[in-house]
């Protein structure tokens, strides 16, 4: 049914120590992106977010430099760039989140919302002249001309 | 057959704007855990969730948006605590 080795979509955020200069940064980019690459990645979007200051502390440093892949790859391609961050001194933190069906069913929900229907005026003049005919019309059921007719 | 005389409005206190959820009315499908901008706007000063009660965002995309928050926070985009 599925396919053996289906490329899924991935979208992963990593933080690079902030010791690291440009060029440092740069190569440790390079690095992962290369092993993206050789282990059947194809890379769709590639892009640094720059350095941002954190949000809280994470292990001593207040700031990073954040980069990210958005790319289709095999699962096994993934655990394996996983695993060589966990173990890269020079990258801070990392996500890497599966996307292709979070986005695909955002976009089929996102078309099929309909807008809502506009509420009535809240103002008294619309209800006011209806509401006393349908608390009279049942009393006044038996004795209709219309229902005698019908028989 | 009198003419209905019109009744004085009554005047209220303040009045509500009907809450509308942000993501329904732009069609916002996927909510990206990396756009802060749009994130922060649902993490006031207690970097707390906003709830929808507030907010008015519809459950669908409440869902959505915690999970976007919660990723947001493990990458320190956005403080789990503050102070």
């Amino acid at each position: 049914m599925t396919t053996p080795n289906p490329q899924r979509q991935y979208d992963m955020v990593l933080l690079i120590v902030p010791e690291k200069d440009e060029a440092g940064t740069q190569a440790v980019v390079e690095e992962f992106r290369k092993l993206l690459v050789d282990n059947g990645a194809t890379i769709e979007k590639d892009e640094s977010m720059g350095r941002r200051r954190l949000a809280y502390v994470v292990k001593k440093r207040t700031e990073a430099t954040y980069h990210n892949f958005l790319f289709r790859a095999p699962a096994a391609c993934v655990a394996e760039v996983q695993r060589k961050m966990r173990l890269s001194e020079s990258v801070l933190r990392f996500l890497s989140v599966r996307i292709d069906e979070e986005v695909k069913h955002g976009q089929k929900v996102a078309r099929n919302t309909k807008p809502r229907r506009p509420r009535p005026e809240a103002s008294d003049a619309p209800y006011s002249s209806p509401a006393p005919a349908p608390a009279l019309a049942p009393t006044m059921r038996p004795a209709d001309p219309a229902g005698d007719s019908r028989e | 057959m009198a003419a209905p005389i019109r009744k004085p409005i009554k005047k209220k206190f303040f009045v509500r704007r009907k809450r509308v959820c942000k993501f329904t009315v732009e069609k916002i499908g996927y909510i990206d855990f990396k756009d802060v901008k749009l994130l922060a706007g649902f993490v006031p000063e207690r970097a707390k969730i906003l709830p929808r009660r507030i907010s008015g965002t519809s459950a669908f995309y409440q869902r959505k948006l915690a999970t976007a928050i919660k990723r947001a926070r493990y990458l320190a985009l956005l403080p789990y605590v503050s102070d």
